[in-house]
């Protein structure tokens, strides 16, 4: 009887051991922002494609959760040998929030990563909102690549109006000049990402590279101009660039004869 | 009167005592001189070098001929190995060193041990330059010594040397003499010597002086713990979730052609170089993104090289490698415009503007332009093509062709759907090889 009395309580403790480590995933799983526009990306257990990323950098890794710990990590070989080589980011969380995660950089390649910075504090997308945002225009420009990347020109303007110039491989159906209006529900997704994404502090990177389509975006907001440009848009403007990109799939556009010159 | 005597008798025995003292001393000193100079070729190895020595190499060499080796018949035959002089010249990694070989203080040959794997190899090394060397440095008073190691490993240079260089003062006694200096350069051990004079292979261990063990001279003697084999150190490969991909990079570096050249040369066991191949999600369209950085400053340069994700669990194993030399060339031009600066590169990799596809006829059947960024890769079209032609040669020219053009020049409808089924094989029309 006792027996049985000590094997049901080490289940029971199990279980809310289990229970807590995964509600603790659950809690992280979203997409956090620090006032330095560093990212994090947590996605479902078991994905390889966190995100790690501040301005310059961006790393995709899997992911441990263990109690109080986070463990990005990257596993490789050198070329010529089969010995397996580990990268650990591991960080300790020092709280966590519906809308707030403090994490400390504990090993050398996580504080290295962040800037030897003690602690990063980071605020859940959905809660990370600047309310002053007031948009008015944004023009979008993307080159080709080594790929089948579209070649695009865009504008949209704060009554919802798009104009769609584009070149898309293999697709003359999507090829060429359309204009249209943006649904309220696609205005309102884009209104939230621009105010969502720390937008008044972005900046983006100088680096040397080559076969990435270099993204252009102006944006108008508030009476002021941003003007970025760059081969390697940092992790907190992807979301803006994934939703411009797909938009003529998105929108019902109509082809137009009138090519208009959009600014560069 | 007792007191006398009792002082007298004293200092005779302390007399008698240092007189046996110093036979004794003398003795044992001889003895131990002549013990040194048995034990020399087996005295624990404590390096007396000038220079900064391959020491864990050393001594585990001295292991193996201890193991192996009819000390007494060695001895007798070539003279004392002076362990505590040999010199590794700069290499290490526990590859290469020379043991000066002395009789009657003269160093009368040498003994070459080489490391390929985990076989180690004896050899001969009777170079009269090379003997002096070694002399000077056992026996002349040196008043300076220094060492150059020529490490441009850019490139075309494929091979470090270690210049080692000794200044002599005067002998003893004298005093208007002008120093005199030696040098001598020992480049890495080159395997394949390209047909000239193979070395000499030692006969110390085992046959013909019998008394080792055998193990056998031309295949080598076991090497124990060998460090691990990483002969391209500085090439990440971080494609360990795909397999085929990651396979295919271990190639990389290892075929014919001009690229993979490139790859060993500038990137092998370079600490100042360092190219790494990630796969990444998220890039929509892009096949690969190359991204170097170098500082003015210093000497490193780094590439890493972005994989569509998509691409390595979709694209044929053509597709995948092509993309991975595509990336290559742009680093490689990357590492050329920061060693050769802006001007000298231009004249070396000069700008493609328009090129043309012929027919067998020699006759022009299409005319294309380089794209923006790729006029210098230009250089590298051949090469892509025939890399391609040599891994499939039943891969259909054309789709050779349009591959090989990806991203480089303009290409035609029909050039851009036959690239296009190489990097989708869920179409089920590619001509390459579907990785597994």
């Amino acid at each position: 009887m006792k027996n049985i009395i000590q094997t049901f309580i080490l289940f029971s403790f199990t279980i809310v051991i289990s229970l807590k480590l995964h509600g603790q995933e659950k809690k992280l799983q979203d997409t956090w922002i620090s006032k330095n526009n560093d990212v994090i990306v947590i996605k479902e257990k078991g994905n390889r494609f966190n995100i790690l990323s501040t301005l310059e950098e961006e790393e995709q890794l899997p992911l441990n959760i263990t109690g109080d710990s986070l463990n990005f990590y990257s596993e490789y070989t050198k070329v010529g040998s089969n010995k397996q080589y580990l990268n650990k980011y591991d960080f300790f969380i020092k709280s966590l929030s519906k809308k707030k995660l403090i994490l400390r950089p504990v090993s050398d390649l996580s504080k290295e990563y962040f800037g030897n910075r003690e602690e990063v504090t980071f605020i859940r997308q959905k809660y990370n909102i600047d309310p002053s945002i007031s948009f008015e225009k944004i023009v979008y420009h993307t080159t080709g690549c080594l790929g089948t990347c579209s070649v695009i020109d865009l504008e949209i303007d704060k009554n919802r109006n798009i104009y769609w110039d584009g070149e898309v491989l293999n697709n003359k159906d999507r090829s060429g000049q359309f204009k249209g209006q943006l649904s309220e529900a696609l205005y309102d997704e884009l209104i939230n990402i621009l105010k969502s994404s720390n937008l008044k502090s972005w900046s983006f990177p100088e680096k040397e590279g080559h076969d990435g389509a270099v993204t252009t975006l102006i944006l108008y907001y508030n009476g002021e101009r941003k003007y970025f440009k760059s081969m390697f848009p940092p992790t907190i403007a992807q979301q803006l660039i994934d939703f411009l990109y797909g938009l003529d799939q998105k929108v019902n556009l109509i082809r137009t004869d009138k090519k208009k010159v959009l600014e560069r | 009167m007792r007191e006398k005597l009792n002082v007298r008798q004293l200092l005779l025995v302390l007399l008698a005592a240092f007189s046996i003292y110093s036979c004794a001393r003398e003795d044992f000193l001889q003895q131990e001189t002549s013990k040194e100079a048995v034990s020399a070729s087996s005295a624990k190895y404590a390096s007396r070098s000038l220079w900064k020595e391959d020491d864990v190499y050393i001594g585990k060499v001295q292991q193996v001929f201890l193991k192996h080796a009819n000390l007494e018949r060695f001895n007798t035959t070539y003279g004392e190995l002076y362990w505590n002089y040999a010199m590794s010249f700069g290499q290490f990694g526990e590859k290469y060193l020379l043991v000066p070989i002395v009789k009657k203080d003269k160093v009368v040959l040498l003994m070459e041990a080489v490391r390929k794997g985990d076989r180690l190899y004896f050899y001969e090394k009777n170079d009269m330059d090379l003997l002096t060397f070694f002399q000077h440095v056992l026996y002349s008073s040196i008043i300076s010594h220094s060492e150059v190691i020529d490490g441009n490993k850019a490139a075309k240079a494929k091979y470090i040397c270690s210049t080692r260089t000794i200044v002599i003062g005067c002998l003893n006694g004298q005093t208007d003499c002008e120093p005199v200096s030696y040098s001598h350069m020992v480049c890495e051990w080159q395997g394949d010597s390209g047909g000239g004079v193979p070395p000499k292979s030692f006969p110390p261990l085992g046959d013909p002086f019998g008394g080792g063990g055998g193990g056998g001279g031309d295949d080598g003697y076991e090497y124990p713990d060998p460090p691990e084999e990483n002969p391209n150190q500085d090439i990440i490969n971080q494609l360990t979730d795909y397999p085929c991909a990651q396979s295919l990079l271990e190639q990389l570096p290892n075929m014919n052609n001009e690229l993979a050249r490139v790859l060993k040369d500038i990137f092998q066991n370079n600490d100042d170089y360092r190219i790494t191949f990630k796969g990444k999600s998220g890039l929509g369209d892009k096949d690969g993104i190359t991204s170097t950085v170098s500082k003015p400053d210093s000497n490193k340069f780094f590439a890493t090289i972005f994989l569509n994700d998509n691409v390595l669990k979709n694209a044929t194993k053509e597709y995948i490698l092509i993309t991975m030399y595509h990336e290559v060339a742009h680093a490689y031009l990357d590492f050329e415009l920061k060693r050769l600066g802006q001007a000298q590169f231009d004249e070396t990799y000069p700008v493609y503007v328009t090129g043309a596809d012929y027919a067998p006829d020699g006759t022009i059947v299409n005319r294309f332009g380089f794209k923006e960024g790729h006029q210098n890769v230009g250089f590298f079209l051949s090469t892509l093509e025939n890399i391609l032609s040599a891994y499939n040669p039943n891969l259909p020219p054309e789709t050779v062709k349009a591959m090989a053009k990806a991203g480089i020049t303009t290409m035609t409808e029909e050039e851009k759907v036959l690239n296009a089924n190489e990097r989708d094989t869920t179409l089920g029309k590619q001509k390459g090889t579907k990785c597994p």
